[in-house]
This record gives structure tokens, C-alpha cells and sequence, in this order.
């Protein structure tokens, strides 16, 4: 059952409030039965006094008849008129006392006719006596009937009365009871509860010193864990500060970083603009030497012009060569024939073979000659050949210049493309450069709050010991409280 | 003379006026050359006639020598006597004819007049010997005969003394030997024109096989 020290207190209180309540309820029951029983003894009591009061004022009443009757003396009806006022006064009083009680009633039933019997012959003769005298009056009394009717009321009353008292003696018994064992009760109780009640204390106050004494340890144990736990925080909010110093140091570092790297970022996109323009100078030149390539390709055609025409013309030379060497031939045959008809002519024809001999001699130098112009010719072909091969060879590298130029001009692009994307580059990083030095600003910022915040904390921490510190008194002092030892 | 060379593979740069100098050089030197002064003209002719001078000093007997048509056939020597040779004629176009022996190369056009063309080389049965250039035709002529031998260049009329002719070497074959006078100490066949104009071998029957 978990309930609270105030619920086990409460309980305890409860016990004890409902044993007095017990105690009480009977007290107050038996008490009350006390009072009822006074009460019912006093009505009692009352229905004998007006019983006593019936016969008293009946006698009353009978005693002035009789004086009346004896005396005829008004005087003497004092006591009659008092008393047959009184009489049926006291009959309804009984009525109402003993409305409960229906023998009684009975017997009241039984009283009212001899009571009014009774009246009504002492009425008739007190008239007799007034209106008829003594006599007649005597002789009413006489019959008996008023002192039998007086005799009944007597014995009904008398009746009336023991019952009365049989009643009360049987109520005196029952409240002597019932008293008693109020007494017995009370004492009883009182012994009983005060034993439930102190082994219910006991019970309780070891509960509750258990209880106690575990949320002491608890707070004992919680408290040093605190003092543990700021010790650390203390710890930590150090290591913080250090941190947050060397965090302070770095972001400066930072931001001399950027800084440095935003001037150099400026300073390439300056670089990339000069860049830029020398990129531009640069498509010139390759323009330039696109036409200079262009001049070169027209003045290598213009050459292979001049050398084909060379060739045509060394070719005429070579067929002209070929008819001077068929003449030097043809010459050579002549001088031979001539040499021939000269040794015919025999001595005359001496001086013709020496003309022969020189007509065959420059023959063979023409065939000479020609022959040197054939190797010459030769060497100019060749010569041409590879003046062709040559141009060929320019045409080739011109070519393959106006392909590299035209890569070099798009390398150049390319380039220039790439210095723009550089100098958008750096531009961005100058810009982000500036970023991040308001970037590090804040974080500078946000350094000084933590630092702000790691002292709070410390402040803070050293209330939370205080704190603890408190809590560990308290849970000493709540142990001696309890009057145990505290682990 | 020479020009420039125009080479893209040299890495010396070229001189151009050096290239024009030699240019222009050359271009008087031709035009000289084609319009010789009076100088040059009589400096040519004296070197002429000192060159024709040597050659015309030897003297010697008649009977001593004999002059001889050398030519050349087949990058061998032959020599022939000059007295039995009317000319010398160059060989443009001859005309096959059939049933010839196969040294009958066939008739050929000289002056108006239709000779018949001997190759020696297969009339001897030599072997054939690399290619010739046979553009010569050497007309040979006596009272009764006269054709034509083939010949690739005429080198010249010369003067060979008759004690330098040798006896044929061994190696030249019996028939050969009959129409040969000999050989020269420069290893010239000297041929016997009489003995090749008279042999009747050489007469060719122009009739078909009935």
C-alpha cells in the first residue's frame, strides 16, 4: 500500500479520531439513552404526577363537593372548580404522555367515562346541593356511586401508576445497563484503542522513518551527485572558457585569413582583367599570324608557280639540250664520215682530216658540254624537286600552323573564357571573403556570449553547490530528525 | 652554276642578300658567257688550236698504221679499217625483214639508198651482252658488196700502228677468227672488212620456202 507519509499520519490520525468517534458515538448513544432514559423517567414521572394530579385535582374536587355539599358554601366549590379544571387538563396531558403506550390509552379510555361519571355526580350533587339542598345531595353520595366511580378511578389509576412505575423500574434496569456497559465500553475501548494506537504509531513512525530515512539517503546520495555533477560543470565551464579562448584566438586567425585571402582575391581579379586584355592582344596576334599565314600560303603558291615554271623551262632546256646533243651526234658522224673521205682522198685530203678532226673535236665538246648541261639540268630538277617538296612541305607546316594558330586562338579563348571565369571567381570569393569576416564577427559574438554564459554558469554552478551543500545539511539534519544514522 | 637551296630543314637563317649576290652573279656571268667578248672569243680559239696542235704532231709512215673506224657494240671495242667504210650514218628506223637469218637485223633507208643491216654480234655468235644502244650504222662498201653493221657510238678515226696489232686472244672462237686482223693493246677487235665484205654467209637468199 503506498501511501504518503500524510495519508500514513492521517491514517493514524483517522484511527485514532474514529476510535473517539466510537468511543463518542457510544458515549454520546448511551448518553443520550441516559438522557432519554431521564427523560422517559421524568415523563414518567410527570404521568404520575398528573395521575396524582387526576386523583388530586378529583379529589380537589370531591373534597369542595363535599364541603359544598357539606356546608353549602360557595367557598368550599374552590377547590371543585380548580379541580375539575384541572382534572380534565391533566386526563389530556396524561392522553398526550401516554399516547405511546396503548394500555394505557386503554385504561385512560377506561378513566375518562368514570372521571366524567365521576364530575357528573359530583356536579349533580353540588346542584343538588344547591338546588335541592343537603339531602338530595346526601343521598347521591350515598349511592355509592361517586365513591365506587372514585374507587375505580382510583384502582385504574392506581393501575395506571404501577404500570408506571414497572416501566420506570424497567427503564432504571435498562439504563443501569446500558450504563454499565458504557462504562465497560469506554474503558475497553480506551485500553483497546490505545493499544491499536500505539501499535499503529509504531508502525507508522517506522514507515515513516524508513521512508525518511531512504529519501534522506536519496538526497544524501543526490546531493553528492550534484556536488559531483557542478564539480564537473565547473570543470567543463573551465575547459569552455579555454576553449572558447582558443576558439576567440582562431577566429581572428580567421579572420586575418580572410581578409588576406580576399586582398589576394582582389589582386587576381586584377590580375585576370590585365590577363583578360593580354587574352585579347593574344586573339589579335593569332589573327595577325592567321594572315601572315594566309600572305605565307600566297607567296608558297606564288613559288610553286615560279618553280613549275622553272621546270617548264628546264625542260625546254633539256629538250633543247637533246637537239644539240643529236647535232653534237649527228656532227660527230660527219666528222667521222669526213675523216673517212679525207683518208680516202689520201694526201690531199690532210688539211680536210685536220678540219675533220676539229669538226669532231668540238662535236665532242658540244657532247660534252651537254652532257655537263644534262648533269646540270639534273641538279636544277632535283633542285626543283626539292623546291617543290619544300613548298609542298611549307604548304604542309602552313597548314598545320593555321590548324595550331586556330587551336592557339581557341586555346587562347578558352583561356580568355577561363580568365573571366577566374576573375567571377574571385570576385565571389572577395565577396564571400567579406562574408565570412562578418560571419567570424559573429561568431566572435557568439564566442563572448558563450564566454558570458560559461560565467553564469559557473556563478551558477557555485549556487547549485551552495544548493547542494544545503540539501546535504538538510539531509543531516532530517537523519538526526529521524535519530538514525544517514549513509 | 648553282642557286640557292631553299631547305626547311636547315636551322642556319638564310642570307638573302647573300642569296641575291650569288644571284645576280650568276645571271652576268650567263649573260657573258652567251655574248662572249673579243677576248674571251680569241682566248677559246688559241686553247682550241693548242689541243688540235698536239694531236696533229705525230708523223708517221703509210704503211706503218692503218686508220681504223673504232666503235663501240655491246660495251666491247671494234675496230674497223677505214678504207672499206663509205660513212657513217646514224640508225633511225629499220625495217624488219622475214625469213632472214637472225643476224639480219633488216634494211634500213641512208641517203635514198635501201641497205641491209648485219648485227656482228649474232653473226658471230657472241652471246648477247646487256642492252645496246644500236643508233649507228657503219656502211661498209666494196666492188661487190656493201651493208651496213650496227654499232652503238662511233668513238672515233684513229691511227693504229700495225706492229701493235696482236694475234687474237684464245678466248675469241674459230669463227671469229677469220674475220679478225687482230687485237690492239687496248683490247680493240680489229675487224677484217675485206674477209666480212667477200664471205658469202653474208649473202642471204631472199626466197621464201617453196
Amino acid at each position: 500500500m503506498k501511501w504518503s507519509i500524510g495519508t500514513k499520519i492521517g491514517a493514524g490520525y483517522a484511527l485514532a479520531l474514529m476510535i473517539l468517534v466510537i468511543l463518542g458515538a457510544v458515549s454520546y448513544r448511551n448518553t443520550n439513552a441516559l438522557i432519554d432514559a431521564g427523560e422517559m423517567s421524568t415523563h414518567t414521572y410527570q404521568v404520575l404526577e398528573n395521575e396524582a394530579k387526576v386523583l388530586a385535582a378529583l379529589t380537589d374536587a370531591e373534597t369542595g363537593q363535599r364541603g359544598y355539599v357539606i356546608t353549602g358554601a360557595d367557598r368550599y366549590l374552590e377547590p371543585y372548580q380548580s379541580g375539575t379544571l384541572a382534572v380534565n387538563q391533566s386526563i389530556q396531558n396524561l392522553r398526550k404522555l401516554t399516547m405511546d403506550n396503548p394500555h394505557q390509552q386503554q385504561r385512560i379510555d377506561a378513566l375518562e367515562p368514570l372521571v366524567a361519571a365521576k364530575l357528573a355526580e359530583l356536579k349533580e350533587t353540588i346542584d343538588l346541593r344547591k338546588n335541592k339542598g343537603f339531602d338530595a345531595a346526601l343521598q347521591v353520595v350515598r349511592t355509592d356511586s361517586g365513591k365506587n366511580a372514585m374507587d375505580n378511578i382510583r384502582k385504574i389509576i392506581g393501575e395506571m401508576d404501577n404500570e408506571e412505575r414497572m416501566l420506570l423500574a424497567q427503564r432504571d434496569n435498562r439504563v443501569k445497563t446500558s450504563a454499565n456497559m458504557t462504562m465497560a465500553v469506554i474503558v475497553y475501548g480506551i485500553a483497546f484503542g490505545m493499544a491499536v494506537l500505539i501499535l499503529f504509531g509504531f508502525w507508522i513512525v517506522r514507515t515513516i522513518t524508513r521512508q525518511l530515512r531512504a529519501g534522506i539517503n536519496q538526497l544524501s546520495t543526490s546531493s553528492a551527485e550534484i556536488l559531483a555533477t557542478t564539480t564537473q560543470v565547473a570543470t567543463g565551464a573551465a575547459e569552455t572558457a579555454a576553449a572558447v579562448s582558443e576558439t576567440t584566438v582562431t577566429v581572428e586567425e580567421v579572420k586575418q585569413t580572410a581578409q588576406l585571402s580576399s586582398q589576394k582575391a582582389r589582386s587576381v581579379s586584377d590580375t585576370a582583367q590585365k590577363a583578360s586584355q593580354i587574352s585579347q592582344s593574344g586573339r589579335k596576334s593569332v589573327e595577325e599570324v592567321m594572315q601572315g599565314m594566309q600572305r605565307i600560303q600566297e607567296q608558297m603558291e606564288s613559288i610553286a608557280e615560279s618553280i613549275v615554271r622553272l621546270s617548264e623551262q628546264s625542260q625546254s632546256i633539256g629538250e633543247i639540250i637533246a637537239t644539240v646533243n643529236d647535232l653534237a651526234e649527228q656532227s660527230n658522224l660527219l666528222a667521222v664520215n669526213a675523216a673517212i673521205e679525207a683518208n680516202k682522198a689520201g694526201e690531199q685530203g690532210k688539211g680536210f682530216a685536220v678540219v675533220a678532226q676539229e669538226v669532231k673535236s668540238l662535236a665532242e665538246q658540244s657532247k660534252q658540254a651537254t652532257s655537263q648541261v644534262r648533269t646540270i639540268l639534273g641538279d636544277i630538277q632535283r633542285a626543283t624537286s626539292a623546291a617543290v617538296l619544300a613548298t609542298e612541305q611549307g604548304h604542309k607546316a602552313v597548314q598545320a600552323g593555321v590548324k595550331q594558330t586556330t587551336e592557339t586562338g581557341e586555346s587562347i579563348g578558352l583561356l580568355a573564357d577561363s580568365i573571366v571565369e577566374a576573375a567571377q571567381a574571385a570576385t565571389q570569393i572577395a565577396a564571400s571573403s567579406q562574408q565570412q569576416m562578418v560571419g567570424m564577427d559573429q561568431v566572435g559574438l557568439a564566442m563572448e556570449s558563450i564566454k558570458q554564459a560559461s560565467v553564469q554558469n559557473v556563478s551558477g554552478t557555485k549556487q547549485a553547490e551552495v544548493a547542494a551543500q544545503g540539501l546535504h545539511e538538510l539531509g543531516q539534519k532530517l537523519s538526526d530528525m529521524i535519530g538514525g544514522k544517514v549513509t | 652554276m648553282s642557286g640557292p637551296k631553299i631547305s626547311h630543314k636547315k636551322k642556319t637563317e638564310i642570307d638573302w642578300r647573300e642569296v641575291a649576290r650569288r644571284m645576280e652573279l650568276s645571271r652576268t656571268a650567263t649573260e657573258r658567257i652567251w655574248a662572249p667578248t673579243d677576248k674571251d672569243s680569241q682566248r677559246i680559239l688559241i686553247e682550241r688550236a693548242k689541243t688540235l696542235a698536239q694531236e696533229a704532231v705525230p708523223a708517221e709512215s703509210a704503211d706503218a698504221s692503218i686508220e681504223v673506224i673504232e666503235f663501240r657494240l655491246a660495251h666491247e671495242r671494234y675496230a674497223i679499217a677505214a678504207e672499206y667504210v663509205r660513212g657513217v650514218d646514224p640508225l633511225d628506223d629499220f625495217t624488219l625483214l622475214p625469213c632472214t637469218p637472225r643476224f639480219v637485223l633488216g634494211i634500213v633507208n641512208v641517203r635514198g639508198e635501201i641497205l641491209s643491216v648485219i648485227d656482228i654480234k649474232k653473226f658471230f655468235d657472241l652471246p648477247e651482252q646487256g642492252l645496246t644502244d644500236l643508233n649507228k650504222v657503219i656502211v661498209l662498201e666494196s666492188a661487190e658488196m656493201v651493208f651496213g653493221i650496227v654499232a652503238d657510238a662511233i668513238s672515233g678515226v684513229r691511227r693504229i700502228m700495225r706492229a701493235d696489232i696482236q694475234a687474237s686472244l684464245p678466248t675469241l672462237t674459230g669463227i671469229r677468227e677469220d674475220y679478225l686482223l687482230g687485237v690492239s693493246a687496248e683490247r680493240v677487235v680489229i675487224l677484217d672488212a675485206e674477209k666480212l665484205l667477200s664471205d658469202g654467209k653474208l649473202i642471204v637468199q631472199e626466197q621464201v620456202g617453196a
